[in-house]
């Protein structure tokens, strides 16, 4: 049976979710992982009670030369720690790998680890977890899984990253029209009148999938899966703390949205 | 040290000729499979074998794209791909799905990996593990700034390529897939259908925003020009232009610009009037305004497009040589010209020779008013030598 591990909003939200029958929490190291809504320091998660939750440290940064030495930093504090490494960047692989702490390591590329081959190129790295992009189907999924001997983290409820840019699009667009950025949550439609979440962090500027991406219905079929993630980032405390508990139950719900797990991709518009 | 690579796109064998007939060191292009430009149209394995031949002739280099994000079913005939662009002589391949590394070392396949920009390497230790790793070269994300460039060369010492001209993505490459969401289409399997071009409405909190301009995540194009000089100092390797789907002129102009500019940066005959003139040439080839993006400042508003930035047709674009007899010159028409009109001859390697447009006649010696018809073949008297695939466009003031 798949093992459910979350994000959470907050410190007070974390808590809260420990409570939970939950396996473990994914932490998001600030400066070094993006789309999240809650950063945490390495320092910190020190001195904090998980309540014998395991614990998924996210470093999902494009990574530039300056944060390097944070890397190093980080990846050298959590050396002797039992944690799991979720990261994106091969500079952090790099660096792990000097540290002999590539076992730790999860492999965590939104949109380009797509395939049995791509994953078994992580596996022959020693890197023996791999967090699926959701862009591909449930099926493509479960050939990866019974392909390899890899752990592998899918996510089952939460808004899918799909988009990053360096840039500050929302900034740079208030300024062109003169208007204030304010706190808040901003969302961009289409002439096809389907809404997007648009976030600017510290880091740049992600667009996500226009709803959530909920699979309680597939947990059945997605039970050889290591780890379903439950990602909390945009979506309010309470309603994510009533979907964890829905998901710990197995219940089923009306209507949810899938994103691509039953919807293959067009390869080529046309055939040349 | 060498002398840095000018590397041209080439989305047909026509493009491919002209790009390294006008300067172009390298080409590079996608295979009819595995490559990111699934509508350009692309090369057959005859095609591939036919343009390392002909680049070879010329002691130029072949590149292929094989630089889609693979899922499972996209593996199936990959092998004997490689094993065809290794018999017909590519000098490398561009890849950002590393299974491609795997399958060519298994199989003793001898191309040379270039780790594509859809991967987004933007730091010196991932090109360090490219590197331990037996690649040649890596293609840096579009977001390296100059200083971060400089450092990774130094720091690694492996061959870096960097763009220098032509579309931008909005986001980190291969970190978009709003083409899946928006239209289906796969944007990291050659499907992307540029929906960071369109345009939004914004909301804050649920309230739509009101303003005249809508949103959008519209990059200026890039253009390096300026800082070629720069480029060569801290050891970049080669320079790339985008556009696998642009026209021959666009690729002629662009690739015939840096060539002049690189070579006359090498000979110290680079001034910054010849810089100004260049800027204006490309200013005129270009459908959309451009700057140097991330290389010198981090881009703000004025790196982005919010107005105006319809797609124009390019009309400077007046003819392409077919033959010269020694009197008369006949040409391809591609645009409006007449009698009169002040234009100029650009070629692969002579100067610029601005000419007055004298009476024009078509094929069969009828005179002509104007030549109005695109591709039709037009003839009129020239002092002066052209040869085949030199062109003729609207005199850039």
């Amino acid at each position: 049976m798949s093992k459910l591990i979350v994000t959470a909003n907050s410190y007070e939200h974390m808590d809260l979710l420990l409570d939970k029958d939950i396996y473990g929490i994914m932490l998001y190291i600030d400066r070094l992982s993006v789309n999240s809504s809650f950063y945490v320091n390495i320092e910190d998660i020190e001195k904090i009670d998980f309540k014998g939750k395991k614990i998924f440290v996210v470093m999902n940064k494009i990574m530039h030369n300056n944060d390097l030495d944070m890397v190093r930093e980080v990846l050298s504090k959590l050396k002797d720690k039992e944690y799991k490494i979720l990261f994106y960047d091969m500079g952090v692989y790099n660096i792990a790998k000097e540290l002999n702490i590539v076992n730790k390591l999860v492999i965590y590329q939104d949109h380009l680890n797509a395939s049995i081959a791509s994953n078994k190129f992580y596996y022959d790295l020693g890197i023996k977890g791999s967090y699926i992009t959701s862009d591909i189907t449930g099926e493509e999924l479960l050939e990866i899984n019974k392909s390899l001997d890899m752990d592998i983290y899918f996510l089952g409820y939460g808004f899918a990253p799909i988009f990053y840019s360096r840039r500050y699009l929302v900034k740079n667009y208030l300024k062109f029209i003169n208007k204030e950025e304010l706190d808040g949550s901003y969302t961009i439609t289409s002439d096809t009148g389907v809404v997007y979440p648009i976030d600017e962090e510290k880091y740049g500027t992600a667009i996500y999938s226009p709803r959530p991406i909920n699979l309680i219905n597939y947990l059945d079929y997605l039970d050889s899966i290591s780890y379903i993630v439950m990602n909390s980032n945009l979506i309010d405390d309470d309603e994510f703390n009533l979907m964890v508990d829905k998901f710990i139950n197995r219940d089923k719900i009306d209507s949810t949205y899938l994103g691509f797990f039953n919807v293959k991709t067009i390869y080529k518009v046309k055939n040349n | 040290m060498n002398k840095i690579e000018l590397l041209a796109p080439a989305g047909r064998m026509e493009n491919l000729k002209i790009a390294l007939l006008y300067g172009a060191d390298a080409v590079y292009f996608g295979g009819r499979n595995y490559s990111l430009r699934a509508n350009a149209k692309n090369f057959s394995i005859d095609d591939i074998r036919e343009a390392c031949e002909y680049a070879h002739s010329l002691n130029k280099k072949v590149y292929v794209t094989v630089n889609i994000v693979f899922h499972n079913e996209d593996v199936i005939g990959l092998v004997d791909y490689l094993k065809e662009l290794e018999e017909c002589g590519v000098d490398a391949i561009i890849v950002s799905d590393p299974l491609v590394i795997n399958i060519v070392h298994e199989n003793k396949i001898n191309i040379p990996i270039h780790i594509s920009t859809q991967y987004s390497t933007v730091n010196y230790e991932a090109v360090k593990f490219w590197k331990n790793l037996g690649v040649e070269r890596v293609v840096l994300g579009r977001e390296t700034s100059r200083e971060e460039i400089k450092e990774i060369i130094d720091k690694t010492g492996v061959e870096i390529e960097t763009f220098v001209h032509g579309a931008m993505c909005a986001s980190y490459s291969g970190r978009c897939v709003l083409s899946n969401y928006f239209t289906n289409r796969d944007a990291n399997r050659g499907g992307c259908a540029q929906i960071c071009r369109w345009n939004f409405g914004m909301s804050h909190d649920s309230e739509k925003l009101e303003a005249d301009t809508d949103f959008t995540m519209c990059s200026k194009d890039l253009c390096m020009l300026e800082n070629i000089p720069d480029m060569i100092n801290i050891g970049i390797s080669s320079l790339k232009v985008e556009g696998r789907m642009r026209s021959i002129y666009y690729v002629a102009t662009v690739i015939n610009t840096y060539r002049r500019a690189i070579d006359e940066c090498y000979n110290g005959t680079l001034t910054k009037e010849k810089i100004d003139y260049y800027l204006k040439v490309l200013g005129r080839v270009a459908n959309r305004d451009s700057c140097p993006q991330f290389y010198n400042r981090f881009p703000e508003v004025f790196e982005q497009y919010f107005l105006g930035r319809e797609e124009i047709s390019n009309q400077d674009y007046l003819g392409i040589v077919n033959s010269y007899d020694g009197e008369y010159v006949t040409l391809t028409q591609k645009n409006y010209f007449k009698s009169g009109d002040i234009v100029e001859f650009i070629s692969p390697d002579r100067a610029i020779i601005e000419y007055v447009i004298p009476d024009v006649y078509d094929i069969d010696g009828n005179k002509l008013e104007c030549a109005r018809h695109p591709e039709q073949v037009v003839r009129f008297k020239l002092p002066f030598k052209v040869y085949e695939y030199d062109m003729m466009r609207i005199k850039v003031k």
